[in-house]
């Protein structure tokens, strides 16, 4: 059960885990891609504020050439116009294929205005060298070109402007992207510990549990054989006793039937001599005919009516004990909570005034104090055993009496009752359970059913009944009780 | 009934009242008069046999023939039989068994142990009274040494 929630916890884990990790890796990949192309935007903002730059560069270069010549008609003046003239037009060129220049100087405007600037800078150039200089600077001095550049330089700078305005948005959205992805690293890497802590959790508990049913199943095993063995030896011992019950029932029943039989047959030989006498009809009776009849009526006839009705007695007697045996173990048992110390000294007090008689004492010690039983058959047996300890006590010895409940393992508790009797011969201590056998002398009155009726209260409850005794110190008889009776009747029905 | 001699005691341990009148009945009626000491219990038998002390000392010379009822109240005649057997002093002596169980494993049992004769107490009494009858020919032939 535990190890089945166990794998549906982990199961449930996995699922959130792999939830959790796909997410992650989703929105990361988002972060990216958008990063590329804010990174991209940046690059190509670069590149067109460079290329503004560079056209604005050259077109000076253009100027400063063009107007040193004019004032100079050195030569050494167009080296630097001529090359800043080959950079103008790659540049751009390349400034126009940007977004950024679209809309700036509405469309053509800018590539027209340098074109403009490039043939007034030409066409001075040409007149100079022409020799015509004055109407170079007439053409200068016209200010076309200039206000040409004026504003070929206004548009630049608002190409510059604007790229700067969208680079500075661009990093701030890439510091945004990154401190999200910053944010999101944090909560997966919390999240991973997470999960891989309850993962670990999840596994040492399963581990655990897997652990334990490995020991349960090995102590099973280990204790499998051990059991049945115990069975066996439990179905064996039942076994001998029930044959030792049918033995000694069928024996004792045959005595006092062997009686009846034999003295019916003395009865009839009675007869006889009786018959002879009083059925003689005049006829002339012998002296030892009469002797014989006198014999017969005075003693032999009543002797054995006598022993025909106390053996009718006694087989009647023993039937009914062997049915009292035998409605024990059909009785329907109850259990229900009993305080033991409570009914251990009710028992003690029903006996308390043989006790006194004596001298003597009686001592109680409980450390197990409720269970689950019959409590009828406790009392029966228990008040069995305090009866034959006042019963057999040693004359002259004052009876010191003592009761204790203590546990037996988990599930059975010991009631034991000492006392300082007769005590019990060693080679009696199985047979004094037996119905109708009984030890030692026999000076108490007695028919040998006590202790095979508490034997059989005991086995009825699933508990067991055992003596310890020196002969002449005494005997210690112990009730071997199940805590729980209900546990017991719920394995016999099983 | 006389073992070298001299008169043989019976000595009949059974608890049963009307079994020791019967056997007893039986054993006269088969001419046998000699004395016959009855015990209720295992416990005052073995006294009678082995002395209070239970040793058998000074108790070889007498000429004792056992009738012994296997189920006695305060000890099995089987414990009974064993001591007897098994004491230097008195294990001479015969012992018959008269039970009313004919278990086979416990009538060899006690041939076992030593028992001389096994006698069924059977129901039917005119068999009964054979056997017990039977047993005077029995007292008449043995030998006690």
């Amino acid at each position: 059960m535990t190890i089945r929630i166990g794998r549906d916890t982990t199961t449930w884990l996995f699922l959130l885990g792999a939830v959790l990790i796909a997410l992650l890796a989703t929105s990361a990949t988002y972060i990216s891609i958008r990063a590329d192309r804010t990174f991209q935007a940046i690059v190509e903002e670069r590149a067109t504020r460079r290329h503004a730059a560079d056209l604005l560069s050259a077109l000076q270069d253009i100027e400063i050439g063009q107007r040193g010549y004019l004032i100079t008609l050195d030569p050494a003046f167009l080296e630097p116009y001529g090359e800043a003239l080959a950079r103008v037009q790659p540049e751009l060129t390349a400034l126009e294929r940007t977004e950024a220049s679209a809309g700036i100087g509405g469309g053509h405007e800018l590539s027209d205005l340098v074109r403009r600037r490039l043939e007034i800078a030409a066409e001075t150039i040409t007149q100079a060298q022409a020799g015509a200089v004055e109407a170079g600077r007439a053409i200068v001095a016209r200010g076309e070109g200039r206000a040409a550049m004026d504003r070929i330089r206004e548009l630049l700078t608002q190409i510059i402007d604007g790229s700067d305005a969208r680079n500075v948005q661009a990093i701030d959205v890439q510091h945004r992207l990154n401190e999200r992805l910053q944010v999101l690293s944090a909560v997966g890497g919390v999240a991973a510990l997470l999960l891989i802590g309850a993962a670990v959790l999840v596994l040492r508990r399963q581990i655990a549990a897997l652990r334990r049913a490995e020991e349960d199943m090995r102590r099973l095993n280990a204790t499998l054989e051990e059991r049945v063995e115990q069975r066996t030896v439990d179905l064996i011992a039942a076994n001998q006793e029930v044959q030792r019950f049918a033995y000694i029932v069928t024996h004792d029943l045959r005595a006092p039937l062997v009686n009846i039989m034999g003295f019916t047959s003395e009865l009839e030989a009675a007869l006889k001599p009786l018959q002879a006498y009083v059925l003689a009809d005049g006829a002339p009776v012998s002296e030892s005919d009469i002797r014989d009849a006198r014999t017969a009526a005075a003693e032999d006839l009543p002797e054995a009516l006598e022993f025909i009705r106390s053996s009718t007695r006694k087989m009647d007697g023993l039937i009914n004990a062997i049915l009292k045996i035998s409605r024990d173990g059909r009785r329907e048992l109850r259990p229900v909570p009993v305080d033991l110390e409570a009914l251990v000294r009710q028992s003690l007090d029903s006996v308390q005034h043989q006790i006194a008689e004596t001298d003597g004492e009686a001592d109680l010690s409980v450390k197990v104090n409720r269970i689950v039983s019959d409590r009828l058959s406790l009392e029966q047996a228990l008040g069995n055993l305090l009866d034959n300890a006042v019963k057999y006590s040693k004359p002259g010895r004052p009876l010191k009496l003592s009761v204790s409940v203590r546990p037996e393992g988990r599930r059975m508790v010991a009631i034991e009752v000492t006392d300082n009797g007769r005590g019990i011969r060693a080679e009696d201590h199985g047979r004094v359970f037996d119905l109708f056998r009984r030890s030692g002398a026999q000076d108490k009155p007695g028919e040998g059913i006590g202790l095979a009726h508490v034997r059989t209260l005991m086995r009825n409850i699933g508990g067991e009944i055992t003596l310890r005794s020196v002969e002449g110190e005494g005997a210690t008889f112990t009730l071997h009780v199940p805590t729980d009776l209900r546990r017991v009747l719920d394995e016999v029905k099983a | 009934m006389k073992a070298l001699g001299r008169e043989v005691t019976i000595v009949m341990v059974e608890d049963d009242e009307g079994h020791a009148r019967l056997i007893e009945k039986n054993i006269r009626r088969a001419g046998v008069h000699n004395e016959v000491v009855p015990f209720v219990n295992g416990g005052d038998a073995l006294d009678y046999i082995l002395g209070p002390d239970r040793t058998g000392n000074g108790m070889a010379d007498r000429y004792l023939l056992v009738l012994l009822d296997l189920n006695l109240p305060d000890m099995t005649g089987i414990d009974i039989l064993e001591k007897i057997k098994t004491n230097p002093n008195v294990k001479h002596l015969p012992v018959v068994i008269l039970t009313t169980t004919d278990d086979e494993r416990e009538i060899k049992r006690c041939y076992d142990l030593g028992a001389n004769v096994y006698i069924t107490k059977p129901v039917e009494y005119e068999s009964f009274a054979n056997a017990i009858r039977q047993l005077g020919l029995f007292f008449s032939v043995i030998q006690v040494p």
